[in-house]
């Protein structure tokens, strides 16, 4: 049997209604104009020289387009290896924050037990004290056992400097999971453990990706744990890699390269965001709706 | 669309790092800490550097590193830290890093609340190589006079004046029957000298932000002397002290006078750029000034230097801010001797030389005669110089009123504020 054809009819547009949200739209349009001109404009300046772009003609192209600044910041500036590391890093990191903080997120917003409160407050406090405080201790630390210069230490400050915000932003996803998952997961013979990792865990999965690609993120682009733990060139990641650039290019006066630095820099996060986006904005706003 | 935009960058950005994966060995310098790794050499040594790797200095050193471990067997491990060494290195040694040479900017090596309590005593290591019979003198007698002993060996030295370009002078009439630049000695031949500038339809002297205390300490300094300076901006007094007066009130009538630009003092370094792209002709800062303008707007300037102005006081013009990268042998490191070694291998003798013409900077071995043609016309000066001025001639002694008196001295240059006013504001911090 033929299958009738579905026709979609475009909705006629609401002039009262868009009107209303006029305000809105045109700061919306402000902030994308501005973001869109500021883009163009780095854009423009990789493919420029130092003298166009400090007598603020980024746009003439006076001597053509130069491309061959993308060539020089990839190859004279161990590019790839930034990216290696920063792949490496975030990947590692991503997985062990996930690992520890999602059971620690269930077990703290679905069981009853004396020092819940008190270790969810810890969290909440953890996150308060900025990196920068505790670093120079840290690399005290560190010195005197013999771990700098090596990836391990800063995967591991990674994880754990990223558990605290996980695990907290992981409580409201694990707590609006209805329990009858549990229950009949029980009946069925089901052990706790079993449970969460089969079940429950599934369940939590756009809380997981949403907090999974924020913590990606943000490890890919860290920079001052970085300059302290891995400012060997062979360690960098891309944030350090990228101020390091910026520092070799301002003192050789190349700033078509430095601009061309931060384009390829700048193009991963723009491309996952691409890819992501929608799983992005699902996930800031699913753990809001209980039920 | 998003997603085949998607892909396709994903897919150029993949090609692309499998291609240049490959380079990641072979670009690394030589002596770079990624090569350390299964190194056989039977001795090796650890320098942590001020530059970054991709700096002509750290390519200058790279291959020295490389040429030294061919000559002595020893290996260097160099760890590129850039600027940030002066954040990382006092916790590094404190916690036992194991380090032998680090380098950074000398007065910070030499101070004794800074780094100099973590250098070695070089003295005997010096002598035993004549080390002063070729140094530069200023610069190892300002390391004992700041740290009691030789603590660092400095190296790519830089000096102070007034830079100019010689097309500018050419053009306002400043040169004589042969082309040599006519240049001022004294303050009053210096506002003459800005005049014709003026005239010639040039921004006479260019100002950036970043330099506004040196451009006033050179000008106090130059009347009452560095150790007045220093006294005086720790204990106060402004108003009282006509020098403190009569230097401001010099920047208010450069300013008046039409011999500063309209938006000075301008964002560095948009001030110095004016002058590589025709349109403004001085400018007070040291040595590297030249070079970087150049890199900057890619403009081919014959460059000359004169001293700054005699202003009649209590300083000649034979006085000038001279300072310099230093390294230094950490005081807990096992091979004070082979670090020792590799500091005179790079900062005496061909590499001295070869750093000088690569980085346009002055040699630190006078026995290096060649000067980088850039600033060929600083010779004189600096070998005439007879005493040395610290970064902002003693204004940075008194940390707590640096930003004030920044915030003070730039109103100064916008032309915003009045000597009377500028030292009444500066008394008013105390």
């Amino acid at each position: 049997m033929k299958k009738n054809k579905e026709y979609k009819v475009a909705e006629p547009i609401n002039w009262k209604k868009e009107a209303k949200l006029l305000p809105g739209y045109i700061i919306l349009m402000l902030w994308v104009i501005f973001t869109i001109v500021l883009l163009v404009w780095i854009l423009a300046a990789s493919l420029s020289t130092s003298r166009d772009i400090y007598s603020g003609n980024v746009f003439s192209f006076s001597t053509g387009l130069h491309f061959e600044n993308y060539a020089t910041a990839w190859s004279t500036q161990n590019v790839s290896v930034f990216f290696l590391n920063s792949i490496l890093y975030a990947g590692v990191a991503l997985v062990g924050i996930q690992l520890i903080s999602a059971p620690a997120a269930y077990v703290l917003s679905r069981f009853e037990f004396k020092g819940n409160k008190l270790f969810k407050n810890c969290f909440v406090l953890a996150m308060s004290i900025p990196s920068i405080m505790i670093v120079l201790p840290l690399f005290s630390l560190a010195t005197q056992w013999h771990l700098t210069g090596t990836r391990t230490l800063l995967i591991i400050l990674y994880i754990c400097l990223n558990i605290p915000f996980t695990t907290t932003f992981l409580l409201n996803f694990f707590g609006s999971l209805s329990r009858t998952y549990e229950e009949a997961a029980a009946i069925d013979g089901c052990s706790p453990i079993r449970t969460f990792w089969v079940i429950m865990l599934p369940l939590a999965q756009p809380g997981l990706v949403t907090v999974g690609i924020f913590n990606f993120l943000a490890v890919w682009n860290e920079y001052f744990l970085a300059m302290i733990f891995a400012s060997s060139d062979r360690l960098k990641n891309v944030g350090m890699g990228l101020f390091t650039m910026v520092q070799a290019m301002t003192s050789t006066g190349n700033m078509g390269g430095l601009f061309a630095a931060v384009i390829i820099v700048f193009l991963p996060t723009f491309i996952i965001y691409l890819f992501l986006s929608e799983k992005i904005i699902a996930g800031i706003t699913a753990g809001g709706v209980k039920g | 669309m998003k997603k085949i935009l998607a892909i396709v960058l994903v897919l150029a950005m993949a090609l692309s790092l499998a291609a240049c994966g490959g380079n990641t060995g072979s670009s690394a310098p030589a002596g770079d800490s990624s090569t350390a790794g299964g190194s056989t050499a039977a001795e090796s040594i650890t320098y942590w550097s001020t530059w970054t790797s991709e700096e002509p200095q750290a390519k200058v050193i790279a291959e020295a590193a490389a040429a030294f471990e061919e000559n002595t067997g020893i290996h260097v491990n160099i760890e590129w830290k850039g600027r940030d060494i002066a954040t990382i290195l006092a916790a590094a040694l404190d916690g036992g890093e194991d380090i032998d040479v680090f380098d950074d900017d000398f007065q910070r090596m030499s101070s004794p609340t800074q780094f100099a309590p973590y250098c070695y005593d070089l003295e005997e290591m010096a002598a035993a190589v004549g080390y002063d019979d070729f140094a530069v003198a200023a610069l190892p007698t300002a390391v004992r006079r700041w740290s009691g002993s030789l603590t660092c060996i400095p190296y790519q030295p830089y000096t102070s004046g007034v830079f100019f370009t010689m097309s500018s002078f050419e053009k306002a009439g400043l040169v004589d029957e042969n082309g040599n630049a006519i240049v001022p000695t004294t303050w009053d031949e210096f506002l003459t000298t800005c005049q014709a500038l003026k005239g010639a339809g040039y921004t006479a002297l260019a100002q950036d932000d970043a330099y506004t205390m040196y451009t006033y300490g050179f000008l106090l300094a130059r009347l009452i002397g560095q150790e007045a300076v220093s006294t005086l901006v720790k204990e106060g007094g402004w108003a009282a002290n006509e020098a403190a007066k009569q230097a401001a009130q010099a920047i208010v009538d450069l300013k008046e006078n039409g011999y500063l630009s309209s938006t000075s003092p301008d964002a560095y370094p948009a001030g110095e750029n004016e002058i590589g792209f025709g349109t403004a002709s001085m400018v007070i800062n040291a040595s590297w000034v030249p070079s970087e303008i150049t890199s900057n707007t890619d403009c081919n300037e014959t460059w000359g230097f004169f001293n700054f102005p005699d202003m009649g006081g209590t300083d000649p013009a034979t006085v000038a801010n001279i300072g310099a990268q230093a390294m230094a042998v950490n005081k807990n490191s096992a091979n004070p001797q082979a670090a020792f070694d590799f500091i005179m291998f790079i900062t005496s003798g061909e590499w001295d030389q070869t750093m000088a013409l690569e980085t346009s900077s002055i040699p630190a071995d006078t026995r290096n005669t060649e000067w980088p043609e850039m600033i060929a016309g600083v010779r004189d000066g600096f070998n005439a110089q007879t005493d040395v001025y610290d970064w902002n001639m003693g204004l940075n002694d008194n940390a707590d009123i640096k930003e004030s008196l920044t915030a003070y001295l730039a109103q100064l240059f916008e032309g915003t504020m009045t000597a009377q006013e500028f030292v009444d504001s500066m008394d008013a911090l105390y």
